[in-house]
């Protein structure tokens, strides 16, 4: 079974002049351990799309599943519990809980899943490790750079071993080298861990690292290929 | 949860300054209130204090209709035996006799009217503790048919010890009542009033003076305990024969006092709570802030998978910790001034001890370090605390996670 399937969504914002059909019908599949880009120019439905699929705004009609279940069906605080349970999240800029260190930000997903603190206190040490940060984990989001407030970023939302991540725009804050250390990052852990990472950009070297390309324009789908 | 609290408590401390000063306008706002408060009830305890043992005793008992017209007719007889048995009541201090009445006082061209106590002189020291207030010569006893007189009446009279004061007046039945009195003592009363126009002389004495015989105005009761007070009280009444008798209570005699004692309460109350409302925009202002800066932040946590419930709880904890800290620095500031002045009492000095000896105030400044002051005031800065977490409550409530995310 797909980790995603997106059927004919649509997302038309009706609190406008005029309707703005942010979203056109559009179907999707996603599969585990992929590694996908959307990618399109800004205003073509990227982070609608995104938030749709990660149940923080509801679609105007059509279906998202996850592992079968139509999420349209959760109440939100349901919603909320099916988010800390089953997806990462990383976004552009703000991502993480600017009172807490690299360390506590990345357990903190897990705290609220309860996680047993001998666990958490190793998983946290090696993934703060994979993403390069296994000497700034005491270190507090001011205290790094934003290259590496993003690596925390992909740390916490890999740490709870969700079913897929969510990536809007992750790189649209980063300068070219730390694009770059960030998709490797991204793409070492989407194979060691063998999660579902879905990311968004208009940045063509993002694009490159992809292995698979949506192309989205006005809300539809324009292309889709899976590269080699 | 130690998360949030761990959560909570930084975020306090994310604007130093700002906490700081909101920790500080609470800390100011108690310490103004607490203080004030203080005085207000220490002055008014110490007001009720002298009323009460200086004067009116807990309980009186009087024929009946004699409160509202003190009148010498107005007097019963009181079996002896029935006053000790009710003071072999362990509740009751000591039960008092008195006769009282007015008279004219002179000595050479000055004549005043003055408030006649005819006494049981070491019964009587035991409730007013009389004696203590002697300022110069001897305290009577029961046989002497000498007087002591209240400070301010004595000068007023120009009188001294061992001069001799004149009394008239009418007394039983109409009776004409004169004598004159070798003057013993001087008391300095503690209640402004008395200490103008009182005249003490034994029981025996006034009651030839009035000719009533063996009868008395007024039996004052000295209570153990304030909170036996209602139930003897009600006891006494079910005892006493209504039909001749009153029973009345301290708050009924010295109503006047209380009413004073409330209208200036009042008046302070509307000043500390003008102090509170200002207090209490100051702490909206920081909530506003500490919540509309945060919406994003607040976003964010929602959309990875925080309840909204914890996140209210994260920032009800860190409105709870500003005032926690807010009571404690308010607490700590007033605590020492209010023991210093509790051990220290403010005498005031010139013109201003005339004025409050006209209202009946002693003109010193009792502070009271009764530990519900600091309650109560915390509790109103806690009650303005639980108003104002309805601003980020409702924020997070109603907050729109995508538009948040955008902000
Ligand atoms: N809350 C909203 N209300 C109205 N229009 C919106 C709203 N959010 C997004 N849009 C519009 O929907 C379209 C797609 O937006 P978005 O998904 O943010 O694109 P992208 O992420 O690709 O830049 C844009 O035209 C945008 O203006
Ligand atoms: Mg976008």
């Amino acid at each position: 079974m797909s980790v995603i399937k997106v059927s004919n969504l649509t997302k038309t914002y009706t609190d406008t002049e005029v309707p703005v059909h942010a979203v056109n019908g559009i179907d999707l599949t996603f599969e585990k351990g992929e590694f996908a880009a959307i990618v399109g120019p800004s205003g073509s439905g990227k982070t609608t799309i995104l938030n749709m699929i990660g149940g923080l705004e509801k679609s105007t009609s059509g279906t998202v599943e996850v592992h079968g279940q139509d999420i349209s069906e959760l109440s939100s605080g349901k919603l909320i519990d099916f988010r800390l349970n089953n997806i990462g999240f990383v976004f552009q800029a703000y991502n993480l809980i600017p009172v807490l260190t690299a360390k506590e930000n990345v357990e903190f997903i897990m705290q609220l899943q309860n996680w047993e603190k001998t666990k958490m206190n190793e998983r946290t040490f090696a993934i703060l490790e994979s993403v390069g940060l296994g000497n700034r984990v005491n270190s507090k989001p001011n205290q790094l750079s934003g290259g590496q407030q993003q690596r925390v970023a992909v740390a916490r939302a890999l740490a709870s071993k969700p079913q897929f991540i969510l990536a809007d725009e992750p790189t649209a804050n980063l300068d070219s080298k730390s694009t770059n250390q960030l998709l490797d990052i991204m793409e070492k852990l989407n194979k060691e861990e063998n999660i579902t990472f879905i990311f968004s950009t208009h940045d063509q070297r993002v694009v490159d690292k992809a292995h698979r390309v949506i192309k989205v324009d006005d809300g539809k789908v324009v292309s889709d290929e899976v590269k080699n | 949860m130690k998360t949030i609290l761990k959560i909570a408590w930084r975020n306090i401390w994310r604007n130093k300054r700002r906490t700081l000063i909101t920790i500080a306008s609470m800390m100011f706002a108690l310490f103004f209130a607490i203080v004030m408060r203080g005085f207000q009830v220490g002055s008014y305890a110490k007001m009720k204090e002298n009323a009460i043992e200086s004067y009116s005793g807990y309980i009186q008992i009087h024929k009946k209709g004699y409160w509202d017209d003190k009148n010498i007719n107005n007097i019963f007889e009181f079996d002896q035996q029935k006053i000790k048995d009710l003071e072999s009541d362990p509740r009751i201090n000591v039960v008092i006799p008195r006769l009282e009445s007015f008279a004219l006082a002179s000595s050479g061209e000055a004549t005043k009217g003055v408030a006649v106590m005819g006494i049981f002189p070491e019964k009587e020291n035991k409730m007013t503790k009389i004696k203590s207030y002697l300022q110069e010569g001897d305290f009577i006893n029961v046989e002497d048919r000498s007087v002591l007189m209240a400070e301010e009446l004595a000068k007023f009279l120009n009188i001294n010890i061992n001069d001799t004061l004149v009394l008239f007046s009418s007394g039983y039945h109409g009776a004409t009542a004169a004598g004159l009195f070798h003057v013993k003592g001087i008391l300095k009363l503690p209640i402004p009033e008395m200490n103008r126009r009182t005249v003490y002389l034994s029981i025996t004495e006034a009651q030839n003076f009035f000719d009533t015989g063996n009868q008395f105005t007024a039996l004052a009761f000295d209570m153990n305990n304030l909170d036996d007070v209602n139930t003897v009280e009600q006891e006494l009444r079910s005892d006493i024969d209504q039909e001749n008798y009153e029973v009345m209570g301290w708050e009924l005699m010295n109503k006047e006092l209380l009413q004073m004692i409330e209208s200036d309460k009042a008046g302070g109350i509307i000043m500390i709570a003008i102090l509170y409302m200002v207090i209490a925009f100051g702490i909206l202002g920081t909530v506003l802030m500490m919540t509309n800066e945060r919406i994003r932040e607040f976003s964010m946590m929602i959309s990875i998978g925080m309840q909204k419930r914890k996140l209210i709880l994260v920032v009800i904890i860190e409105l709870i910790f500003l005032t926690i800290l807010g009571v404690i620095a308010g607490f700590i500031i007033s605590l020492p001034l209010m023991i210093y002045f509790y051990y220290n009492p403010i005498k005031f000095t010139g013109d201003v001890v005339e004025a409050m000896k006209d209202f009946n105030f002693e003109p010193i400044m009792p502070m009271s370090i009764d530990f519900q002051i600091f309650i109560n005031q915390a509790i109103v800065i806690m009650i303005i605390s639980l108003i104002v977490m309805y601003y980020p409550i409702l924020k997070i409530l109603k907050l729109n996670v995508v538009k948040g995310l955008k902000s």
